[in-house]
């Protein structure tokens, strides 16, 4: 990567945002369908996109545009694995394999989770989007409206939405399974 | 599933996640990716960043950590010919380009891991420094020393400050405020200080000094790692 002309001040909110965003940002990506072997690489990824706008960001604007880069850097790993895997033949492209054996209880989680990132990658990204910051961030629905910079009423609703459809699918999902 | 099938909110709670085993070196990574500098720097940033949080970790309270590193930084600083007098914030601190000369030949400085969650292994491994402003010298491991206990006792106040807004004692928080300036009127920690202030004023429910404060801080800090939490306590100020 080419060194950043950043001046001073750049240079401290770009160490700030790595420092204070860095998990959000990890987990974000988790949530979106990156497997945890790719994490810490995309992640780095994500900051290597935000460096050269930290200027032209408003202060505080980090986390919003950050989540924005996460959500657009998810799909195109996700896309990318299904293109790997319909040349490979692997099928059920979000299921991560565990590189180690687990315990039993840590595997049922794990396979709980990669469930729900493989119905969220199925959701309409705006629903996705909601829904992870919601219900897998815990931040408030004021706290997410203001993050994507949409009303209260129209989080709420996708969040709703969000929830009956994923609901949906995974009734659909047990349903198929019995 | 091997009990039963769950339902959204059984998976909900499942996919929680807590944060990367490879945290602190994929931060580094970053850092040194972007050329912001090496383990110091993310050490000193990470160090800023949990005195501005709230719940602030033992770890960073008084710890040896913050004085091995902040003390190696300010000696760097104040070794080279172009540095300021004055350190202004920890953050400014960590803005400064002057935090690369590896920390391992500082003066003094113990080898042994301090915090659980930072090891002193993962400090930057640079090769050894060059430049004529970093040369050990007496001098410069008096001021380290000197610094050193004087960051402690100053993280230390801080702390108690703190926990007197945690225990809702603003009046005594407010005293323990003007305490702090006087015995560190020139302290690294000028902006924990300010915002802890705005804080107590808050608690008390003196508004127009809590506006008159904290936009001030904002004025004079607009690039604060507090800033959010400054603008947090003067939402009411234009109602």
């Amino acid at each position: 990567m080419p060194k950043l002309a950043l001046s001073s001040v750049e240079r401290a909110r770009l160490k700030s945002a790595v420092v204070a965003h860095y998990d959000f940002v990890w987990r974000g990506l988790r949530h979106l369908g990156v497997s945890p072997e790719d994490s810490d690489d995309i992640a780095q990824e994500v900051f290597e996109i935000l460096a050269p706008k930290i200027g032209s960001l408003g202060h505080g604007a980090e986390k919003a545009y950050l989540f924005q880069i996460v959500s657009r850097v998810a799909a195109n790993y996700r896309r990318r694995r299904a293109r790997r895997s319909n040349v490979t033949g692997d099928g059920d492209v979000t299921v991560v394999p565990d590189p180690k054996p687990t315990p039993d209880s840590l595997a049922e989680s794990n396979e709980r989770r990669r469930l729900l990132e493989r119905l969220l990658a199925d959701l309409p990204e705006d629903l996705s989007t909601v829904f992870v910051l919601c219900e897998l961030e815990r931040m408030t629905l004021r706290e997410v409206s203001e993050l994507l910079e949409i009303p209260l009423g129209t989080a709420t609703s996708r969040l709703r939405r969000a929830r009956a459809q994923l609901s949906e699918a995974l009734s659909r999902c047990w349903s198929t399974e019995s | 599933m091997s009990h039963g099938n769950p339902d959204l909110d059984e998976l909900i709670r499942s996919a929680h996640l807590g944060r990367s085993a490879r945290r602190w070196n994929a931060q580094r990574a970053i850092f040194r990716r972007l050329g912001l500098g090496g383990g110091a720097a993310l050490l000193l940033e990470r160090i800023t960043h949990a005195l501005s949080s709230a719940d602030l970790p033992k770890w960073a309270v008084g710890g040896a950590g913050i004085t091995l590193v902040a003390g190696s930084a300010f000696v760097a600083t104040q070794l080279s010919p172009t540095a300021p007098k004055r350190i202004e914030s920890a953050s400014e601190l960590v803005a400064g380009e002057s935090l690369e000369p590896p920390l391992p030949s500082a003066p003094s400085a113990p080898a042994q891991p301090i915090a659980p969650t930072i090891s002193v292994d993962a400090l930057p491994s640079a090769p050894p420094p060059t430049s004529k402003s970093w040369r050990p010298t007496h001098a410069a491991a008096s001021a380290f020393a000197v610094t050193g206990d004087d960051l402690s006792r100053e993280t230390a106040s801080i702390s108690s400050i703190r926990s007197k807004i945690t225990a809702r004692q603003y009046a005594s928080a407010l005293d323990a405020v003007r305490a702090h300036r006087a015995t560190f009127p020139r302290g690294i920690l000028t902006q924990e200080a300010a915002v802890l202030e705005i804080q107590a004023l808050e608690g008390l429910g003196d508004d127009a000094r809590t506006c008159s404060e904290g936009k001030a801080f904002l004025d004079a800090n607009p690039t604060s790692a507090h800033r959010t939490r400054v603008l947090g306590m003067l939402r009411a100020c234009n109602q």
